[in-house]
């Protein structure tokens, strides 16, 4: 048995352990990870893509041999620790930072077998008793949520952009060159200074669809924010329309000759939250305000505020977790810790 | 708030200057007035932190040019520690560290220095914690690396005294970098946790920092167990730093990640 644990715990064990999991986390670093095939076959080519994916190198740290690797690591660890025991009072903090890596292997093993993790889905009043599993699967919960509320909030609000542009004199060259650019509000006319430019900005529409009785905005989603002008000395009586995702398509010129293009600023991110409540049988039990680093915990769920989506702004994605590896990590984590510490006071004295 | 930074800046270039005059005129007195130099510029630079800090409501660490300046005040801060505590004997390494503060500051105008608002994921009390730690780590492991590229070109015989001292300030220097980079590692898996519900995601910046923590790790033990030290040990903490630097400036432009916005 000691030999065993002798063999296990030696050194050179190590060091090589560590030369192969250098290699594996470099490759697992410089590869990206978790690519379609095609990604791949792009990448390195047909035949090259095929053995990077035989090898799973495409997806090295949930592969069987990234794996053994690791439980190598974990038994040359345990050896280590096993071995140190007998000298505990002489080298304490290198036995404690020792085992505090023993700790997150175990953690990780952990994981690995008993964590559930999922992304769930939700709409503004819609209620869901399960999420979709990482794996694809469908889990159910003990409970059921509903969100009430999904908001994002802005540092700035929005802004509007028009830039004018006037045809190139140089012959030769029939590009426009840009005139001057302003920021505009609807309602108001655009303050250009420039002469000859200027049109009035009469309304905006967040997202333009062109309806029965003419244009309309679909939702209050950004997708296709459209603004209605009207420019100066223009007999028509229907507006012109400025298009910020298609700018060249619906070319918009005055009179004389020069062009303007909208250009929307969604305004800088500040937070994006969702008021969540938590039922059981149909009774709701109580109701958590989530967003980006403040989670919701219900029975041993943990749910976390991950996306939306511009595009819908009744839509809040919310990742779920229930992992009782955390325990052991954080051990492993306070371990590690109080051992270097131990262990590097009495060196550096 | 800029006139502190570029006050800083002035003072390390000042500790290379006097150096240079204490040379060229062969006075004692070079060394100690380019540690005082150092000295104005760290105090500069603490002020410049202090005051971005309350500019922006929010620590200084948020991109490339707020953690580069962080991360010199941390080198230049680990360096006269040092020298305290080492009882002055690493006195003639005070130019060298003024050469690479202005070298990496100069590096820093580089970036966008404004004052962004951060983003939803950077609005935790854990981006002081984690990233000082990482930051403070990064400073003193770019001390031992200073250290090691000196000890390396270091060979006469009457240099005996001075490379023992370095060679134990390399060491030590090490210990510490691999402390706080244990920590910066261990923060930042509790923040990821408390932000994403993961606590390792194998993200690139995640792996990329588990490579050097390992490689630091094999190097302490190459040195405990099998006697790495000096020129062998020296060679370590010159690769070491490479990684460091990849991990740092590499991934954040090579590959895409969770840590993009740094």
């Amino acid at each position: 048995m000691m030999k065993l644990i002798n063999t296990l715990s030696s050194v050179r064990l190590f060091f090589i352990l560590s030369a192969l999991m250098l290699a594996a986390f470099l490759i697992g670093g410089v590869i990206p990870q978790g690519e379609a095939p095609e990604a791949y076959q792009e990448m390195f080519g047909r035949i090259g893509g095929g053995w990077l994916m035989n090898l799973r190198l495409n997806n090295v740290f949930s592969s069987y041999w990234f794996l053994a690797l690791m439980a190598g690591g974990a038994l040359n660890i345990t050896a280590c620790t096993v071995k140190q025991w007998k000298v505990l009072k002489l080298r304490p903090g290198v036995f404690l930072s020792h085992l505090g890596v023993l700790l997150m292997f175990l953690g990780g093993g952990v994981q690995g077998i008993f964590s559930v993790r999922g992304t769930l889905a939700l709409e503004t009043g819609q209620t869901k008793g399960e999420f979709a599993g990482n794996d694809g699967t469908s889990v159910p919960m003990p409970f059921e949520v509903s969100l009430k509320n999904f908001q994002v909030r802005y540092w700035d609000q929005e802004k509007h952009f028009i830039h004018a542009y006037k045809k190139c004199g140089e012959p030769g060259h029939d590009g426009d060159d840009l005139l001057e650019s302003v920021e505009v509000e609807p309602g108001k006319d655009a303050p250009f200074k420039a002469a000859g430019a200027g049109l009035t900005v009469l309304k905006f529409y967040p997202n333009f669809h062109l309806g029965e009785s003419g244009p309309v905005t679909m939702d209050e989603s950004r997708q296709n924010p459209a603004l209605a002008v009207k420019l100066p000395g223009s007999k028509a009586v229907k507006p012109g329309y400025l298009f910020a995702n298609y700018p060249e398509a619906h070319e918009l010129r005055d009179a004389a000759g020069i062009r303007y293009v909208y250009e929307y600023n969604p305004g800088m991110i500040k937070q994006f939250e969702s008021r969540l409540a938590f039922l059981e049988g149909g009774v709701e039990k109580f109701e958590k305000l989530i967003n980006v680093n403040s989670p919701a915990k219900y029975k041993g769920y943990r749910l976390y505020q991950s996306g939306y989506d511009p595009k819908n702004p009744r839509f809040s994605s919310i990742q779920i977790s229930r992992d009782p590896s955390v325990l052991f990590i954080y051990a492993g984590f306070a371990a590690l810790m109080i051992g270097l510490t131990w262990a590097f006071w009495k060196e550096m004295k | 708030m800029e006139l502190a930074q570029k006050a800083s800046f002035v003072f390390y270039a000042a500790a290379l200057a006097v150096t240079l005059a204490g040379f060229l005129f062969n006075k004692e007195w070079k060394f100690r007035y380019s540690a005082l130099a150092l000295l104005a510029g760290l105090l500069c630079g603490t002020f410049h932190i202090g005051a971005r800090w309350y500019w922006a409501g929010r620590a200084p660490l948020s991109n490339m040019y707020e953690s580069l300046v962080f991360m010199v005040w941390a080198f230049v801060g680990a360096y006269l520690l040092f020298r305290k505590l080492s009882g002055r004997s690493l006195d003639w390494l005070a130019p060298w560290t003024a050469l690479v503060a202005v070298l990496t500051l100069g590096g820093a105008s580089f970036f966008d220095s404004h004052i962004e608002p951060l983003v939803p994921a950077l609005q935790s009390n854990w981006l002081l914690i984690h990233v000082s730690t990482v930051m403070t780590g990064y400073g003193a492991l770019l001390l031992s690396f200073l250290g090691a590229a000196i000890f390396v070109f270091m060979k006469k015989p009457e240099h005996e005294e001075k490379r023992k001292n370095l060679e134990a300030l390399v060491y030590r220097a090490c210990l510490v970098g691999f402390w706080l980079l244990s920590l910066g590692i261990i923060t930042g898996a509790v923040w990821a946790n408390s932000a994403w519900g993961s606590y390792w995601s194998w993200d690139p910046k995640e792996t990329w920092s588990l490579i050097t923590w390992l490689y630091y790790a094999v190097a302490i033990h190459l040195r405990r167990t099998r006697g790495w030290k000096e020129k062998k040990f020296a060679g370590l903490m010159l690769w070491g730093f490479v990684l460091v630097m990849f991990t740092y400036f590499g991934v954040n432009y090579l590959l895409s990640g969770l840590h993009s916005y740094g």
